[in-house]
């Protein structure tokens, strides 16, 4: 009788040292991680500020996007407009609010658009193997061997046309109002060309993760113990690739978001007189000296997205991969 | 070693064309041709043009031609060393690339140079001091200054500079390497790879320092000094090493913005013009060029790699 009340208060014990074991798993552990971080924490700060300006920014925005002052061209930041107006007069601080909504969709669409393209592309390669992985690769080495600011500004310069003409015939066709904006045709080209320039860092990440997971001994392991496939993809082989996944994309987050504004910079990105942050430094770089905040502000704000979009990156490497971090 | 060099070549070219096909299809597919250029800057000088003309001179600068053919002309007069001439003012591409790559050149032996003297020894400081707010400074400013893209940097290190401190003039046009002007290129330039080489280096560094041989090292009794020259840089440096031929990459974004922003001759600047004015062949001309540098690089990197890693050996 004594025995067996040892024997399970025991089994009690263990028990409940497993679920002790489960309430601390990889996700838990490294959202303790990443919350120690303070910079990192920064970062998440702004990143969520960043998208919630993108969604409700115009909706604060005390003035419309392009709407002109013309009794009020190129003031400081006064009252009446809290970060000056620029040299059409139109006012600073809405148009980096609507900035932020360009900033925010080209982050979103088009790193999902490279995602998926190298995750299918990638996961080809690594599941086909011989002539696909072959093609994908080489398709990898090419469009990375091209600087990438000079493929994706080639790009967006040759397929404004198309896709333009593509839009205004969807318009005559459904007569969807969506179709009638010239802003989407920006949007798209952007897209287009920072997916095509994003696709093969995603696409190598994959295809490397999948055929260095799929040798190791824990996969190996659960293969022996008899899981089957699928439980052996969904429980050891995702969970793992998706640490430097999430990492990769958040930095592709910031990545794409200075990639639009140096499109736009160029003059290839986003039109006038949509708002667009890299766009409001080309339209103002000539008067940076009479007038520096019109250049400053938008520039600042670059920087400080860009800047905390990569802190959270940062933070999250260090909370989800400790073992690449630490050594 | 001459088997796997030849194998090398052998897929660096077939790489190389078809890196300038797609630059070619795309420039071939876009709406706005070098002739369309022409007739604006014209049209601006009260010369205006009507649909024959324009349809003669896309003839005569042969853009009327299906793709294969204007492909294979220009392929053909690419194998005679030739680029072809600039459709904005009918100069030769050749020279014009050659008159920009010393300006490039110095402006990346400026960056390897502070990559090496500024970017390895600030690595290893941080590697040296891992966890301490030394470490965590270096990284976090590199970080930081990793993430402000070059066209922002410029402007304000402008309004910094010369509005509040008043302490240069604006950097305009092409001085050469004594000019202070250089030195600020160089720095604006040069931000993102350094902060690869510092990050790099100092992963690289820690992951040296937990092998049994630095133990063994220090030990036996070697002064710190000798352990890390001799036992942990020299194996930490070997993935700097590799790197460098993502340099270009992250060079050419630079120079883009920072040529178009100091008005310096350079590869950049000819690229921006050659996209403003559609100038095919000059965009090919520098693609090329610098796409082929990529692949070059990364060619020498793996020739030298078994000097660095004696390990490694191709048979």
């Amino acid at each position: 009788m004594a025995q067996e009340d040892a024997s399970s208060t025991a089994k009690l014990q263990l028990e409940l040292e497993a679920q002790n074991l489960k309430t601390r798993g990889l996700w838990t552990d490294a959202f303790k991680r990443l919350i120690r971080n303070r910079l990192s924490m920064v970062g998440l700060f702004i990143f969520v500020l960043l998208f919630i300006t993108a969604i409700f920014g115009p909706y604060i925005a005390p003035y419309p996007y392009m709407l002109q002052n013309l009794d009020r061209v190129a003031e400081g930041p006064s009252i009446d407009y809290l970060l000056g107006t620029d040299d059409l007069g139109r006012d600073m601080f809405s148009r980096i609010l609507w900035g932020a909504r360009t900033a925010g969709i080209v982050a979103i669409i088009s790193t999902t658009f490279s995602l998926i393209l190298g995750i299918v592309l990638g996961g080809l390669a690594a599941y086909m193997g011989s002539w696909a992985d072959w093609i994908i690769s080489r398709a990898v080495d090419v469009t990375m061997s091209i600087p990438q600011l000079l493929f994706a500004s080639l790009m967006a310069a040759t397929f404004r046309k198309p896709v333009a003409d593509w839009v205004d015939t969807m318009y005559a066709r459904t007569g969807l109002g969506f179709f009638a904006t010239p802003t989407y045709v920006d949007l798209i080209v952007v897209f287009g060309a920072l997916a095509l320039i994003q696709w093969p860092a995603y696409a190598r990440m994959i295809r490397g993760q999948i055929l260095s997971l799929r040798e190791k001994e824990f996969v190996e392991a659960a293969r022996a113990v008899g899981v089957g496939q699928v439980k052996v993809l969904l429980k050891h082989l995702i969970p793992n690739a998706l640490g430097p996944l999430i990492v990769l994309v958040t930095f592709g987050f910031g990545g794409a978001i200075v990639a639009e504004s140096g499109l736009s910079f160029l003059g290839v990105g986003v039109q006038p007189p949509q708002a667009s942050w890299g766009a409001m430094i080309n339209d103002n770089q000539l008067s940076w000296r009479y007038r520096p905040w019109l250049v400053a502000v938008p520039g600042l704000t670059i920087a400080i997205v860009s800047v905390g979009i990569n802190f959270l990156g940062d933070g999250l490497n260090d909370a989800l991969n400790p073992r690449q971090a630490d050594s | 070693m001459t088997r796997y060099v030849t194998m090398r070549l052998l897929v660096i070219i077939p790489t190389l064309f078809a890196t300038l096909m797609i630059v070619f299809l795309l420039g071939y597919l876009g709406p706005i041709d070098p002739v369309t250029i022409l007739r604006s800057q014209w049209a601006a000088q009260g010369i205006f043009l009507n649909q024959e003309e324009l349809a003669d001179l896309r003839h005569q600068y042969g853009l009327d031609r299906p793709f294969w053919d204007q492909f294979g002309t220009y392929m053909g007069n690419l194998m005679q060393g030739k680029f072809g001439y600039s459709f904005a003012d009918a100069a030769p591409i050749w020279p014009r690339i050659e008159r920009a790559l010393p300006v490039s050149g110095q402006l990346a032996l400026g960056v390897l140079f502070i990559m090496f003297f500024i970017g390895i020894p600030l690595g290893m400081i941080a590697a040296r001091f891992h966890n301490t707010w030394i470490d965590y400074s270096i990284v976090s400013t590199s970080l930081f200054f990793w993430s402000i893209p070059v066209y922002v940097l410029v402007p304000v290190v402008l309004i910094i500079a010369v509005l509040w401190l008043d302490i240069m003039n604006v950097p305009r046009g092409w001085k050469g390497m004594g000019h202070p002007s250089y030195y600020i290129a160089c720095a604006i330039i040069s931000t993102r790879s350094l902060v690869s080489v510092i990050r790099q280096t100092r992963g690289g560094i820690l992951e040296v320092l937990q092998n049994d041989y630095v133990r063994t090292a220090r030990a036996k009794g070697l002064t710190e000094v000798k352990v890390m020259v001799r036992h942990v840089a020299r194996n930490a440096l070997i993935p700097v090493v590799t790197s460098l031929g993502l340099l270009v990459d992250d060079f050419m974004w630079g120079a883009v913005f920072l040529e178009l922003a100091f008005n310096l001759p350079g590869l950049g600047r000819l690229f921006q013009q050659g996209l403003a004015g559609r100038d095919f062949n000059m965009i090919n001309g520098v693609v090329l060029f610098t796409a082929g540098l990529t692949m070059a690089i990364n060619l020498i990197v793996d020739l030298v790699y078994p000097f660095l890693d004696p390990r490694v050996a191709y048979d």
